[in-house]
């Protein structure tokens, strides 16, 4: 059949309904880089032609390289497109990246815009638990940013200032979960859980719990997993905030966006509100020349002081790459007064994280401890894509010889050798705050993490 | 998210100083819509601003400066990304064409300033600076260029009192400190200097210029490197045309004086002579790399360090003493083996000087091409070694014109890794 269609497009290379056609039997017979190939030339003769947009995230998906579709599907998902498909796809993606909240808007969104494109395999891995009854007609609807992508909220929700788009969650994990960083959660239990498993302790010295806590360091350390974690371990309400849900160009409704969201945590107590860059939020007021900004730190200063003991049970958890740029109001005691610093994960940590990444997927006997200790100052998106480039080695071999062929070690450890960790800018940066505007002892782990004597 | 959304989320984001995020939603935005100069514009804003990404802006700004040719903003981005690059030359005519339509903006100014500054042209930069400082006596750029102008006029008191001035105004801003210690390097005061690059570094950690004021300072402990250092600031206080005038000179002098001392029966002096010429060309080039080697003794210092740096110091500080190694048994020894010692010691500080321009080079491929005329010359110093140990005994003839070869090499790469063909991408 592609052989026959192949010869067809020799004569007719410009021909879409025929590229389309070839692209799907190269889909059936998963000659994947092809497929995405003729996407591509669909895509050149016809830039608007959503199927094959569709076709071309799809062709990168099924060859393994889920960053790179996760980030185009991003791209398309910013302009709305109303091709049931495409939200299809994109819960697809971001059930493989782990993104199980984004997953299922995505799948809802896609049933709104087509309800025959129901997937029930998809379904079955997305709500274990079954599918909650669809919510009669919905009325007009709005669109806002998750952290990968638009979701909708209900206007009328919107107009009683209720607010929905952050959504509560009982988080079933627990430390257990999190390989290696044992020093860290260590800590976390000292600081964070111990307190709010012993209120009465504290009431009698007069102390309040809950408050902030900043976990600071590199990006894709496990920041958000730790956050989510620790929720699990005191069986609180989690409510995670991106910085899109909050900030909004209008005046005063970046503020509004942020008060519903303490009073929903307040609402809900136990509840872990854990705040994504935080530092943009939070930013040092001598970098804001406008007064709209400085309005939006002083509602958040105001709201993590709040008075009459409101904030009681609610754990605030503020995550940033930038610690230098938050300003040093936020640290003072009663607001983000217990810090933490998240560095790349370890030797367990990185092993754990190898193991979860490889169990899907066709690799041979591996000594993954080995691997880890290559892969030193990895951060877990590091190690993501270094199993990108080995599985892109996998499946040319497999290409060539029409049948799976297993991940090797060799491809591994060569794949280790070219990814460089991306935390060494951060550290670069960090070095530099560490050094000589460490006069509070903020980055002391740094300096240790670093091996500096300070 | 629309267009808009993605235009007013990636300004919030320029506000909060997120580039990396401003970028993002400007390219979102430009994807819904190619053709925009506007959003283009942002787009390359935000990209220039993150670090070692100004090339990626410059083929932006390319692109930008076809759609909005005669766009005032647009060529003063332009200008000021090709400064960042050093292509000073190709970044004038931008910034004649934005001051002829807006001739008193401040920023636009001291980007000429700036063009001058690069070109070592200090007394313009004071005129400049002086201009912009009568209209905004409060702008920092200008202030900074006007004090580095004076400093480099060799009006130290000047620029001092000016610098002091400012500080008891404004005593926590980076900025001011940074240029008190630049002063207070040029007069000497290693441990004011210290003290303020470390302020200044407080206040603002991740300033370059602090952080290399600091390393200076640190290097200027040592004596023989504050001389150098004030031999640096006088040969910045001319114009490149005027520091290419006096190499020329001594390099004639060197070669027009032997004959006549030799002839005047001074045939010592003209040895000498020649001795300290080659020494003094080999101190200021290698004088900053071996400097850094002292502070890796300091258990402070040495974290002021990047990686290359301690590299390069290693290496080059490594030839360097060999070469003198290699020179003072030579001359102790005064014999016919004596000769080849300071042969091959002359060509180890040879590789130290010729090394100083490999790391120097922004070209990864001028780094192998230098390193390896180095490691050609470190053979050859070695055959001449074995000579002096009975374990070679090569031609004459050919020892000869080998010999003649790797110093000529020397000369002519002294002279070719410094070019812009040699050192920028």
């Amino acid at each position: 059949m592609r052989e026959s269609l192949k010869e067809a497009l020799n004569a007719s290379p410009d021909n879409i309904p025929l590229l389309v056609l070839y692209a799907h039997a190269c889909e059936e017979e998963l000659e994947f880089a092809e497929m995405q190939e003729t996407w591509e030339r669909v895509l050149q003769l016809d830039p608007g032609h959503e199927q094959a947009r569709c076709g071309l995230i799809q062709a990168l998906y099924l060859s393994g390289k889920v960053s790179e579709a996760s980030v185009r599907m991003q791209a398309w998902l910013s302009g709305e497109p109303r091709y049931a498909a495409a939200w299809l796809l994109a819960a697809r993606i971001a059930l493989a990246e782990e993104q199980k909240h984004e997953a299922r808007s995505y799948y809802e969104r896609a049933l709104d815009l087509d309800g025959n494109c129901r997937n029930e395999g998809l379904e079955k891995d997305i709500f274990p638990q079954g599918r909650p009854e669809a919510k009669p007609s919905e009325p007009e609807t709005e669109r806002r940013m998750t952290s990968f992508g638009p979701v909708s909220i209900r206007q009328d929700e919107e107009e009683e200032g209720e607010s929905s788009f952050s959504e509560l969650e009982r988080p079933q994990q627990s430390f257990a979960d999190v390989g290696g960083m044992e020093a860290l959660k260590e800590e976390i239990r000292m600081k964070v859980l111990y307190p709010l498993e012993n209120p009465q302790l504290f009431e009698a010295y007069g102390k309040k719990v809950g408050g902030g806590v900043l976990l600071y360091g590199p990006p894709g350390c496990g920041k958000t997993l730790i956050s989510r974690a620790t929720a699990g371990e005191i069986d609180a309400n989690f409510i995670s905030v991106s910085l899109h849900e909050v900030l909004d160009m209008w005046i005063g409704s970046s503020e509004k966006q942020l008060h519903a969201l303490f009073e929903m945590a307040r609402q809900h107590k136990p509840a872990v509100l854990f705040i994504d860059e935080v530092d943009a939020l939070a930013a040092d007021r001598r970098d804001m020349r406008q007064s709209g900004g400085r309005t939006l730190i002083n509602q958040f200063l105001a709201e993590m002081d709040s008075s009459n003991d409101a904030n009681d049970g609610v754990l605030i958890l503020g995550a940033t790459n930038s610690p230098w740029h938050i300003d040093p109001a936020f640290r003072r005691p009663g607001r983000f007064d217990r810090v933490l610093f998240v560095p790349p994960p370890d030797l367990e940590a990185r092993k754990a994280i190898l193991e979860i990444m490889v169990q899907d997927k066709p690799v041979e006997k591996l000594d993954l401890k080995s691997l880890a200790k290559l892969c030193k100052d990895f951060s877990g998106a590091d190690m993501k894509a270094l199993l990108d480039v080995a599985t892109e080695a996998a499946l040319s071999e497999a290409m060539k010889s029409g049948r799976v062929v297993p991940i090797t070690g060799k491809q591994l450890l060569k794949a280790a050798k070219q990814v460089k960790p991306s935390t060494s800018d951060w550290f670069a940066s960090a070095k530099n705050y560490a050094m000589y505007a460490n006069q509070s002892g903020l980055y002391d782990s740094v300096l240790e993490y670093m091996g500096i004597k300070g | 998210m629309s267009e808009s959304s993605s235009i007013e989320y990636g300004r919030l984001m320029m506000q909060r100083h997120r580039w990396a995020d401003a970028e993002k939603h400007f390219r979102q935005a430009l994807e819904s819509d190619p053709n925009s100069a506007e959003i283009l514009y942002m787009l390359t804003y935000s990209i220039f601003l993150q670090e070692k990404r100004e090339k990626e802006a410059l083929s932006l700004s390319k692109s930008l400066l076809e759609l909005e040719p005669d766009e005032e903003h647009v060529q003063e981005l332009h200008a000021k990304i090709l400064l960042t690059l050093h292509r000073e030359n190709e970044a004038l005519p931008f910034l004649q064409s934005a001051l002829a339509l807006n001739p008193e903006d401040p920023d636009l100014l001291c980007s000429l300033a700036t063009y001058h500054q690069l070109r070592m042209e200090w007394k313009e930069v004071e005129q400049i600076a002086t201009q912009v400082l009568s209209l905004y006596p409060e702008h920092s750029q200008a202030l900074q260029l006007y004090n580095t102008a004076l400093r480099l006029q060799g009006k130290t008191n000047d620029s001092l009192e000016h610098a002091g001035q400012l500080l008891s105004r404004d005593a926590g801003n980076a900025h001011h400190h940074e240029m008190m210690g630049w002063n207070a390097l040029q007069t000497g005061d290693v441990k004011q200097a210290e003290l303020h690059f470390l302020e200044s570094l407080r206040i603002q950690p991740n300033s370059p210029y602090s952080r290399e004021g600091l390393k200076e300072a640190y290097r200027s402990r040592n004596p023989l490197y504050r001389l150098y250092f004030k031999h640096q600031m006088w040969m910045a206080s001319f114009t490149a045309k005027y520091q290419w005038m006096i190499i020329i000179g001594l390099l004639v002098l060197v070669r027009v004086l032997p004959p006549i001392l030799e002839d005047m029966g001074l045939g010592f002096l003209s040895t000498t002579l020649i001795y300290a010429y080659l020494g003094f060309i080999v101190w200021t080039y290698t004088c900053r790399p071996i400097g850094n080697i002292l502070l890796l003794f300091d258990t402070k210092a040495r974290h002021a360090l990047e990686r290359k740096e301690k590299i390069s110091s290693a290496i080059i500080t490594t030839l360097a003493l060999l070469g003198v190694w290699g020179m003072l048994g030579g001359l102790i020894s005064g014999s016919a083996p004596g000769l080849l010692y300071i042969m091959s010691g002359g060509l180890s500080l040879g590789c130290a000087f010729l090394m100083t321009f490999a790391f120097q080079s922004q070209k990864p491929l001028a780094f192998v091409f230098i390193s390896l005329h180095c490691i050609l010359l470190l053979l050859f110093a070695v055959a001449i070694l074995a000579v002096t140990l009975g374990l070679f005994l090569p031609d004459p003839e050919w020892f000869g014109s080998t010999y003649r070869f790797s110093r000529t090499s020397i000369l002519v790469g002294s002279i070719l890794y410094q070019t812009k063909w040699f050192q920028r991408e």
